[in-house]
């Protein structure tokens, strides 16, 4: 009997001792990770704070407006209505056009 | 021994004692119990110990898991940064200004072994800073700032010296995104973030509270058209040779001023002292005798009152009239009979003068009470102006009538033209956003709003009307101009126009304002379908120029349906 009781005693203390370290290892894993993910997180909110700023500073209507005076040179040409396609079906369907016409008057130039 | 065997010799050895047998496994018993009752001691124990050490990590993962991020690990974090103000944005969500993490450089002299070589370095890098003042502050041994408010560039500079002496000081910084833009709304903060000026004053407190920390203070201001309005006045003072200038954008319904523009300005990103009076705020601190822009309350006043109705013929209305020693005039000639319409679009004095004298002093002087046109204006800055006190002594009405002998701020003015073309409620200017509804009071009806805003329409399209000029099609701009005198300076004029647009239901009054305008020869204005040559320097001439200008510019943003836009692009289902 006193043996059962030391065999079940030291079978208990090791299951223990095992959860009980696995849980520790678990938990400062987790610490440790959270730590790493917390200072990537500080870091993220840092630079997103930073960048707002420089975006709300390079987006200010007086720089736009002096990079619109710089860029002025630029002249942009209006462009046909027809060679505006509202989806890639329309674009598509005009292509294939073409490209029957083309093919047509290949046909008729060789028969010529 | 003996006795023992001999007492034993009468019993037989065979046969066991009750007692002895009974003690025997009692004993054995109690050991056994002892034994047991040992090693579960130490299962309770060791069970204990266990349960304990899991509890504890339990805990602890428990605590790690539901515990605040910010509290982990906060102050080891290099990367964190809490700012100690609010951001300030616009009613668009623009921001406007932040809290940065910034440095002053200071000076430990004691930590400088190379006095000498390190003044150098200073001198090499810095050749701004005042090398004598530097080494006479070295020499003295204390604790120094160099300089503060390190930009980036500077700040590796100084690291680059490789000097244990330099101490980079950490500390919050406040950054106004659009620098010039917002110098005379936002204010400015000190070192210790605390607010010394505008807005950053008029809300410290707010600002500062830490359960808001994370939400930012909404302005009315809108950054686009603040812009558009700040470079149109920009150019004007150009043209016109004018000293200062300002303009206004008020909501004529809640009161949200959507701009505030006040010329000079100045980078309120930079740290100088500003003693020139011209850097005031114009708005809403200085004091100006506004001009004819009166004459609008005054028939605004003598229609409430149902004294007059627009079309009511005042005969006989005299070139000159001499109150006490001031002799009163127009400054054109005008027809001897003139409509009460016809006396605010051609801006007559006199005329404006007599509808004053039919309306007397006691109900002018209620009307002016009403509108706390004489009191100091009640709004989100520091920098207000208090209107300045007069006697109502012999001419007063008379004067006050056209806008003369009473100073106020252009930024009552403004609110009062709101009250009377929005139906009557008289409204507070605010630059916050917000939620509630206020509570107004109405000055004049309805039904005299809507036939003032008849007449401000006709000052705009009429031929004998002071502000063609502002006629941009499509968006009805109704107003009245006011050229005046500087109260201060009367070698300088003041011409002022205060705009409201669409005029058949008024949404916005604009003012703009120019300081000393001078004619623009060079200028070529587009006078209804004629070109001509600027020759003049009344309000029509600048001022309502560059209103037509700004609102050409700003309908589209406050989205004011363009009839000329509308008719000619927008297309239109049959059915």
């Amino acid at each position: 009997m006193p043996k059962i009781n030391l065999v079940i005693s030291i079978c208990i203390f090791s299951i223990l001792l095992g959860i009980t370290s696995a849980i520790k290892n678990q938990t400062r894993t987790i610490e440790k990770s959270i730590y790493k993910i917390d200072k990537k997180i500080a870091a993220t909110e840092k630079d997103l704070y930073e960048t707002e700023l420089d975006y709300f500073y390079l987006s200010s209507p007086n720089n736009l407006s002096k990079k619109i005076e710089d860029l002025a040179f630029i002249e942009y040409i209006p462009m046909d209505f027809s060679r505006i396609y509202l989806n890639y079906r329309d674009f598509t369907d005009s292509q294939k056009k073409i490209t029957i016409l083309k093919i047509n008057n290949e046909k008729k130039t060789k028969k010529k | 021994m003996k006795r023992k065997q001999k007492k034993n010799k009468d019993f037989n050895i065979n046969q066991k004692s009750f007692y002895f047998e009974d003690y025997l496994e009692t004993n054995q018993k109690n050991k056994k119990v002892k034994n047991s009752n040992i090693s579960q001691d130490r299962v309770y124990l060791l069970f204990f110990l266990f349960f304990s050490l899991i509890t504890i990590f339990s805990i602890k993962i428990i605590f790690v898991s539901l515990k605040n991020l910010e509290i982990y690990n906060q102050k080891n974090n290099s990367f964190h940064f809490t700012s100690l103000r609010r951001d300030i944005i616009d009613r668009n969500g623009t921001l406007i200004s932040r809290n940065v993490k910034s440095f002053h450089a200071a000076i430990n002299p004691n930590l400088i072994k190379n006095k000498e070589n390190f003044l150098i370095k200073i001198r090499l890098n810095f050749p701004d800073l005042s090398i004598k003042k530097v080494e006479q502050k070295l020499n003295k041994g204390k604790y120094f700032y160099l300089k503060k408010r390190l930009d980036q560039n500077d700040k590796e500079k100084l690291w680059s010296l490789g000097e244990k002496g330099i101490i980079f000081e950490p500390f919050q910084s406040r950054i106004y995104t659009h620098a010039n833009l917002y110098s005379h709304i936002l204010g400015q903060v000190d070192y210790d973030n605390y607010g010394i000026s505008g807005v950053e004053k008029y809300f410290d407190k707010e600002l500062k509270d830490k359960k808001l920390l994370n939400s930012p203070l909404q302005l009315t201001l809108d950054t686009n058209i603040q812009h558009i309005i700040d470079d149109e006045l920009n150019r004007a003072l150009e043209t016109f040779n004018a000293t200062g200038g300002g303009a206004l954008l008020m909501d004529v319904n809640n009161g949200e001023v959507l701009s505030l523009v006040s010329l000079p300005n100045f980078n309120i990103n930079k740290r100088e002292n500003i003693t020139d009076n011209n850097y005031t705020n114009k708005i809403t601190k200085g004091i100006y005798e506004l001009g004819s822009i009166f004459k609008t309350f005054t028939i605004a006043l003598a229609l409430e009152k149902n004294l007059v109705s627009p079309e009511t013929i005042i005969k006989n209305i005299p070139r000159k009239i001499k109150c006490s020693v001031h002799e009163i005039s127009d400054i054109k000639q005008f027809p001897k009979d003139l409509s009460v319409e016809d006396i605010l679009i051609r801006s007559s004095n006199i005329g404006t003068l007599m509808l004053a004298k039919k309306i007397g002093e006691r109900d002018y002087k209620e009307f002016i009470k009403e509108t706390n046109l004489l009191n100091m204006p009640e709004f989100e800055l520091e920098e207000l102006g208090t209107p300045l006190s007069f006697k109502w002594n012999k001419c007063k009405l008379e004067t006050i009538s056209y806008g003369h002998g009473i100073a106020v701020t252009p930024l009552q003015a403004t609110a009062t033209y709101a009250a009377l073309t929005n139906g009557g409620n008289l409204i507070k200017p605010t630059i916050i956003r917000k939620e509630e509804q206020q509570d107004n009071k109405k000055i004049i009806s309805s039904e005299t709003s809507r036939k003032i805003n008849i007449i401000l329409r006709k000052v705009v399209t009429e031929k004998e009307g002071t502000a063609s000029l502002a006629n941009i099609y499509g968006y009805d701009v109704g107003g009245k101009t006011g050229t005046s005198q500087n109260y201060g300076n009367k070698n300088e004029n003041l011409n002022t126009f205060i705009s409201v647009f669409p005029s058949q239901n008024p949404k916005y009054a604009l003012l703009v304002m120019l300081e000393n305008p001078q004619v623009a020869t060079d200028l070529i204005y587009n006078y209804r379908g004629m070109k001509i040559k600027g020759t003049r320097n009344e309000a029509g001439w600048n001022s309502v120029y560059i209103a037509g200008k700004i609102i050409k510019k700003i309908g589209p943003i406050l989205a004011i349906k363009n009839k000329e836009f509308y008719n000619k692009h927008v297309a239109k289902k049959l059915n």
